[in-house]
């Protein structure tokens, strides 16, 4: 409880906007929000930035999108023809990014495409195989 | 039996295996084994004896869980007595239980989640976070916000600003 009182004091910066903030939430620790934002899906996470300030601190962490994206990712995007260095580095900014653009990967004979799809918040990894 | 004393001073006698349950509680009692009370600075009566319950019946289901392996081998296979249909519908029962338990109203739920948090109580800490999750799944900005109470300390610019960025978010 006390990370929480010390974040809401950074992140909203005036102490006394806290009392009246008393909704279940901000009595959670950070790590739990985490959590539980987790377990929703990245349509409601995204939803959940635009609740307030502590909210949207977690719902853009990198923690909880990271759990969003696949676990292989970083092998798929060692074969991307894409330069790497060039994708987000915020997870969700990345997550978002792979939602809406082809990565080409293993380039010469093959050619692979992967894209993440948001579908009512379930995550799909979809990788087709093409012949150029 | 272990005595655990609520933040408010109540006692609670349990078993030393129920009390085990907790991830703390458990390197508390590996580091000195002659430890008999633990006082439990974090956790109110109302919401300690709600998490022992969980523990009980965690502890209970197991044991059950094992004597009734143990009966099946003693008994031989041609035994009936303990069908493997037991064991599947006892871990039902079990995942019933868990959603009944943990119907409680939202102050609870978070008192819940703090104490599985504090205690280390991995089982109760997935539940009751799966449980606030749920809450949340589908539910719009506003409905999250009348939901848990939540003050809007963004300025409608803000807000119009963060609902700018994702919009199919908010469809």
């Amino acid at each position: 409880m006390k990370a929480t009182t010390i974040f809401n004091f950074i992140f909203k910066g005036k102490g006394s906007d806290n009392k009246e903030l008393q909704d279940h939430f901000s009595r959670l620790p950070l790590d739990c929000l985490m959590t539980v934002m987790k377990l929703t899906s990245p349509k409601d996470t995204c939803r959940s930035a635009a609740v307030n300030t502590t909210f949207q601190s977690v719902a853009n962490s990198d923690d909880v999108w990271q759990s969003f994206l696949p676990d292989n990712l970083s092998s798929i995007l060692d074969r991307a023809e894409t330069d790497v260095e060039q994708l987000p580095v915020s997870k969700k900014e990345l997550y978002l990014h792979l939602c809406h653009n082809w990565i080409l990967l293993d380039g010469g004979t093959k050619v692979k495409w992967m894209a993440i799809i948001i579908l009512n918040g379930y995550r799909l990894a979809r990788i087709s195989y093409k012949r150029r | 039996m272990i005595t655990l004393t609520s933040s408010d001073g109540v006692q609670f006698d349990v078993r030393e295996a129920v009390a085990k349950e907790s991830q703390i509680i458990r390197d508390m009692i590996q580091d000195d084994c002659v430890i008999t009370n633990i006082p439990l600075a974090n956790v109110n009566h109302k919401i300690l004896s709600i998490v022992l319950e969980y523990c009980q019946m965690h502890v209970d289901k197991t044991e059950m869980e094992v004597n009734a392996s143990k009966h099946q081998t003693t008994t031989g296979e041609g035994s009936s007595s303990v069908p493997v249909a037991l064991k599947v519908s006892s871990n039902k029962n079990l995942n019933d239980w868990d959603k009944e338990f943990i119907n409680v109203d939202l102050d609870t739920l978070y008192d819940l989640i703090l104490a599985a948090n504090y205690l280390n109580i991995s089982g109760l800490l997935n539940l009751t976070t799966q449980a606030a999750a749920d809450i949340i799944k589908g539910k719009t900005t506003e409905e999250i916000r009348a939901t848990f109470n939540i003050k809007n300390d963004f300025t409608p610019e803000e807000e119009a600003a963060i609902r700018k960025e994702n919009p199919w978010a908010f469809e």
